[in-house]
C-alpha cells in the first residue's frame, strides 16, 4: 500500500530563483525503511518538510507537483491534520522540546489535538514504554543528555500515532554509542509496523535496516533503490555521500578477487572476509 | 620534543557540583596533531577551555608555553592558543567578513597595517577573499566554518584547537576539514581536535587521547588506540569500521599491521591471498 | 541565578500546596498581598511571615523555597544598607531610620516570599491552563511556558557566545562606560541572531505537534476545584479574620472600601 507519493515535485523557497527540489518523484510503501541521503544542500531537509505540510503551508514559496499522504493532497490539509499521519523528528532536540517535563512533553501534541485526558495518559505510558524511557517520566528535559532528549521528542511524536515517522539527521549531535542505540530503536519501530524515513549522512549504521535508499543531489533524485545495490555501484562516492567503509573495501576487493556478495553490515563483512581468507578450512 | 601545553593533576568542578575533570595529566607537544576523543560529557570541552584560560584550575595547574594560566588573562593566552568553537553563530556579529576576521586582531592591538596584511593573507588562504565585503550571515554553512577557522588563524596562534568540528558535516565537508588541518600543520601549528567522531580520527593524527568521565583513560598512536577495543568500550565508544573488520575477522597478519585505511587493509588481504595489485 | 530559576522548574512533588488549583492560589495571593500595601503595622507583617512559614513547612518543599529565596535575601540585605544610609544621613546611628528601612525592606521581602511560594508550588503549564480557563487564548497563555522553558537555553547560548568572544580577545571588564557598552555588541548580536533562528525551528516543532489545531484544547490533568481547594480558601480567610481582628481591631478591607 502506498502511504506517501511524491509526484513531479518542484519547489522554490519564497524569493528564490533557483528551485531547491527539481521534479522529484517518489513512492513509499507501508512498512518501508527509507534512507534519504545526499551532500549538504541537496534538498534533503526541504524534501521531508513537504511530507508533513510544512512546505507549502509554513514556508509558502512556489510549489509545483503534488505530495499525497494516504491519498490526501498535502496542499489541501493543514500541518496539524497531517501530523496525525506523518510525524517528524528534527535534528536538534533543544528546539523541539516545548514544555518543562517529559510527561507533559509527550502529552503536548495530544492536548493540542483535543484527545481525551484518559487516552492521553494511556498513550504517554505506551510511548514511554516503547522508547524505554519510563524512568525519565518526571524529569526536566533540559537536564537530560542529547540522546535522552531525542528519545523524548520521538516519544512525543509517537504518541500522536502517525503511521509514518520521519527523522531529519536525528543522530547529528550524538556520540557513536548513542547513535547506535537510537538507530536500533528506529529498527524496532519499523518492525512494529511504522514506515520509517530517515535523512542521514552516517549510513553505516542504517544500511542493515533499510530496504531502500534515495540519493539526492542538487535537488534531484540521482539514485534510488536497494541500499546495498546503490552503494555498491561504481563511482557512487563521487556524488558526495558517505559510503560505509566496509562497502568501499569490498568494492575495491571485488576487482581482484571473486566476491560473492557485498556485505550488509560489518559483521557480515567480517564473515565474508573470513571465508575469503580461510577458504574451505575451518573458520577461525 | 618541546612541550607547549602542560597539564598537571588538573581538577575542575562546575558550580552546581558537576565534577568535570579529575586528575588530568597531559602534555601537548609542539607541532603534533592531537585528537582528544571521548563521548558526550567526557570532559573534553572543559579541558580545552583550560588551555586559553577560559576556565582556571581548581586544583593542579595548566601551563601554556611555560605560563601558568592562573596568572594570565584569557586575552593573553588566546594569542597563543586559538580555539575554534563548534557553532560559528556563537561568534559572528560583524557587517562584513573582513571585520569578522579583523576583530581579534583589533582586540589584540595590532596596527592597521598588520591587520590589513594578515586579514588579506588569511582570506586568500581560505578562498574567502571574494567575500570580504559580504555579510558573514550570507555565507553557506561550509563557508561559515571556513571563516571561523580563518578568523583564528589570522592572529596566528601557535596552537589551534578545534572543538567538535565534524558535527553535522557531510563527507565532502569532512574532507575539507582534513585539508585545513593539514594546512595548519604545514604552517607549523600544533593542532588539537576534540571530537567523538571515531571515524574521523582514523587518519591524519599523530596521537589520540581517550577521555571518559573526566579522566584520561588512555593515549597512544592511532594504531594503538583504535584497535584497543577494551579501552574504547570503557570510554563508551566503539571501534571504527576500519578496525572492527580486522578485529572480527581475527587474522593475525592483518591484526599485526593494524590498518587504518581501506587501501591498507586491501593490500594486506591481497597479500595474504597472494594476489598482485 | 539558578536559585531564581529553580522557582519555575517543574518538580513532581506531592505536597499540599502543589495540589491546589492555581486559580485559588492566585486569588489568595492577591488577598494576602493587598493588606501589605495598606498597613504599616509590624505585628501584621510578623503574623503574615508566620503564616507563610507555616505554609512553607507544612504544605510545601521548604528546601526548594529557601533555596530560591537565598539570592533575593542577599540582594535585599544590600538594599537595606543603602536605604538605611540614605535615611540615617547625616547620622550614622539612627534607630528610627533603621526601623523604617527594615520595615520597607521586609514588606518587599514578604511580597517576594509570597510570589516564590506561589511559583514554586505551581506548575507553569497549570498556570497556563488556568489562564486559558479564564478565557485567555491558549497561545498567549502558553507563551508563559515557552519563555520559562527557554531561559536556560538562552543562558547557555550566552555563555557559549561569551566564551567564543573572550577567546578572540574581548575583554568586558576593561574600558570606560561607553566602551564597555560597545563591547556588549559582540555578545548581543549573536544572541539575537541565534534566538531569531531558533524561533523558526521552534515554530516548526509547534506546527508538527498540531499547535493551534483547534481553539478547544484538552489537558492531561484538568484543573478542577476539589476539597483541598476549599480547605485552603477557608484557612486563608480564617487567618485574615483572626489577625486583622486581633491586630487592627477592625477589618482593613472594610475600612478601605
Amino acid at each position: 500500500m502506498k502511504v506517501l507519493v511524491v509526484e513531479n515535485l518542484t519547489y522554490y523557497y519564497p524569493g528564490s530563483i533557483k528551485p531547491t527540489l527539481k521534479n522529484v518523484s517518489l513512492e513509499i510503501e507501508k512498512g518501508d525503511f527509507i534512507i534519504i541521503t545526499g551532500p549538504s544542500g541537496s534538498g534533503k531537509s526541504t524534501l521531508i518538510r513537504t511530507f508533513n505540510g510544512l512546505i507549502p503551508h509554513f514556508y509558502k514559496g512556489r510549489f509545483e507537483g503534488r505530495v499525497l499522504v494516504f491519498g490526501i493532497d498535502t496542499r489541501k490539509a493543514s500541518v496539524a491534520e497531517l501530523s496525525k499521519k506523518v510525524g517528524v523528528v528534527f535534528q536538534d532536540p533543544e528546539n523541539q522540546i516545548l514544555t518543562l517535563s517529559v510527561e507533559r512533553e509527550i502529552a503536548f501534541g495530544l492536548e493540542n489535538l483535543g484527545v481525551d485526558p484518559e487516552e492521553i495518559r494511556l498513550r504517554i505510558d505506551e510511548a514511554l514504554r516503547n522508547l524505554r524511557i519510563e524512568h525519565l517520566r518526571y524529569r526536566v528535559p533540559f537536564e537530560l543528555s542529547i540522546g535522552e532528549q531525542q528519545k523524548v521528542v520521538t516519544a512525543a511524536i509517537l504518541a500522536m500515532k502517525p503511521e509514518i515517522l520521519v527523522f531529519d539527521e536525528p543522530t547529528a549531535h550524538m556520540d557513536p554509542l548513542s547513535a547506535l542505540m537510537f538507530t536500533q530503536i528506529l529498527n524496532e519501530l519499523n518492525k512494529q509496523g511504522y514506515t520509517i524515513i530517515v535523512v542521514e549522512h552516517r549510513l553505516d549504521l542504517l544500511v542493515k535496516y533499510a530496504n531502500r535508499i534515495v540519493v539526492l543531489k542538487d535537488g534531484k533524485i540521482v539514485k534510488i533503490g536497494d541500499p546495498l545495490k546503490v552503494l555498491a555501484e561504481e563511482g557512487v562516492e563521487h556524488i558526495g555521500i558517505n559510503v560505509p567503509k566496509y562497502i568501499t573495501l569490498f568494492k575495491k576487493l571485488s576487482s581482484y578477487v571473486n566476491v560473492t556478495s557485498i556485505p550488509k553490515s560489518i559483521d557480515e563483512a567480517s564473515k565474508i572476509l573470513k571465508e575469503i581468507v580461510y577458504g574451505n578450512c575451518d573458520r577461525g | 620534543m618541546e612541550t607547549v601545553i602542560e597539564v598537571r593533576s588538573l581538577f575542575y568542578t562546575y558550580p552546581g557540583g558537576i565534577v568535570a575533570l579529575k586528575n588530568i595529566n597531559l602534555d601537548v607537544y609542539r607541532g603534533e596533531k592531537l585528537a582528544i576523543l571521548g563521548s558526550n560529557g567526557a570532559g573534553k570541552s572543559t579541558l580545552i577551555k583550560h588551555f586559553n584560560g577560559l576556565l582556571k584550575p581548581q586544583k593542579g595547574c595548566v601551563k601554556v608555553f611555560g605560563i601558568d594560566t592562573r596568572k594570565a588573562s584569557v586575552a593573553e593566552l588566546s594569542k597563543k592558543v586559538g580555539i575554534v568553537f563548534q557553532n560559528p553563530y556563537h561568534q559572528f556579529f560583524s557587517e562584513k567578513v573582513w571585520d569578522e576576521v579583523a576583530f581579534a586582531l583589533k582586540n589584540f592591538g595590532y596596527s592597521e597595517e598588520t591587520i590589513r596584511y594578515r586579514v588579506t593573507k588569511v582570506l586568500r588562504l581560505f578562498d574567502l577573499y571574494d567575500y570580504a565585503d559580504k555579510s558573514p550571515f550570507e555565507l553557506s554553512s561550509g563557508e561559515m566554518r571556513r571563516l571561523a577557522i580563518a578568523s583564528v588563524l589570522a592572529y596566528d596562534p601557535e596552537v589551534v584547537v578545534l572543538d567538535e568540528p565534524t558535527v553535522g558535516q557531510d563527507r565532502i565537508q569532512k574532507e575539507k576539514l582534513r585539508e585545513y588541518i593539514k594546512l595548519l600543520s604545514l604552517q607549523n601549528k600544533t593542532v588539537i581536535l576534540v571530537t567523538h567522531d571515531i571515524e574521523f580520527v582514523t587518519e591524519g593524527f599523530d596521537r589520540i587521547v581517550v577521555m571518559s568521565n573526566g579522566t584520561i583513560l588512555g593515549e597512544g598512536s592511532p594504531k594503538e588506540v583504535l584497535y584497543d577495543e577494551e579501552l574504547l568500550e570503557k570510554a563508551n565508544l566503539m571501534l571504527p569500521q576500519i578496525s572492527k573488520i580486522p578485529m572480527r575477522t581475527n587474522n593475525s597478519i592483518i591484526l599485526e599491521k593494524r590498518p587504518l585505511t581501506d587501501d591498507e587493509l586491501l593490500s594486506l588481504i591481497l597479500g595474504i591471498l597472494g594476489v598482485r595489485k | 541565578m539558578e536559585s531564581l530559576y529553580e522557582m519555575f522548574i517543574f518538580r513532581k512533588e506531592d505536597r499540599f500546596l502543589n495540589n491546589i488549583d492555581p486559580r485559588v492560589k492566585f486569588l489568595t495571593l492577591i488577598i494576602l498581598m493587598t493588606p501589605v500595601f495598606l498597613t504599616l503595622n509590624p505585628l501584621f507583617y510578623i503574623a503574615l511571615f508566620m503564616f507563610l512559614l507555616f505554609q512553607t513547612f507544612m504544605f510545601a518543599n521548604s528546601r526548594r523555597i529557601f533555596f530560591s529565596l537565598k539570592g533575593i535575601v542577599k540582594l535585599l540585605a544590600m538594599f537595606f544598607i543603602v536605604i538605611y544610609i540614605f535615611n540615617a544621613y547625616p547620622n550614622f546611628l539612627n534607630l528610627e531610620a533603621a526601623y523604617l528601612s527594615f520595615i520597607s525592606i521586609f514588606r518587599f521581602f514578604l511580597l517576594v516570599y509570597m510570589f516564590t511560594l506561589f511559583f514554586t508550588t505551581t506548575y507553569i503549564d497549570d498556570l497556563a491552563q488556568a489562564l486559558y480557563k479564564l478565557k485567555i487564548p491558549y497561545p498567549i497563555a502558553y507563551a508563559l511556558v515557552l519563555s520559562v522553558r527557554f531561559v536556560p537555553t538562552v543562558a547557555k547560548d550566552i555563555i557559549h557566545i561569551y566564551d567564543a568572544q573572550r577567546s578572540r580577545g574581548l575583554e568586558l571588564d576593561r574600558g570606560g562606560f561607553f566602551e564597555r557598552l560597545r563591547k556588549m555588541l559582540p555578545i548581543l548580536i549573536p544572541a539575537f541572531v541565534i534566538s531569531i533562528l531558533r524561533v523558526n525551528f521552534v515554530a516548526e516543532a509547534l506546527e508538527t505537534r498540531a499547535f493551534g489545531f483547534s481553539p478547544k484544547r484538552t489537558f492531561m490533568t484538568e484543573l478542577k476545584l476539589r476539597k483541598h481547594d476549599i480547605v485552603y480558601i477557608f484557612l486563608t480567610f480564617t487567618y485574615i479574620l483572626v489577625t486583622h481582628n486581633l491586630i487592627e481591631g477592625k477589618i482593613p478591607f472594610l475600612t478601605w472600601m
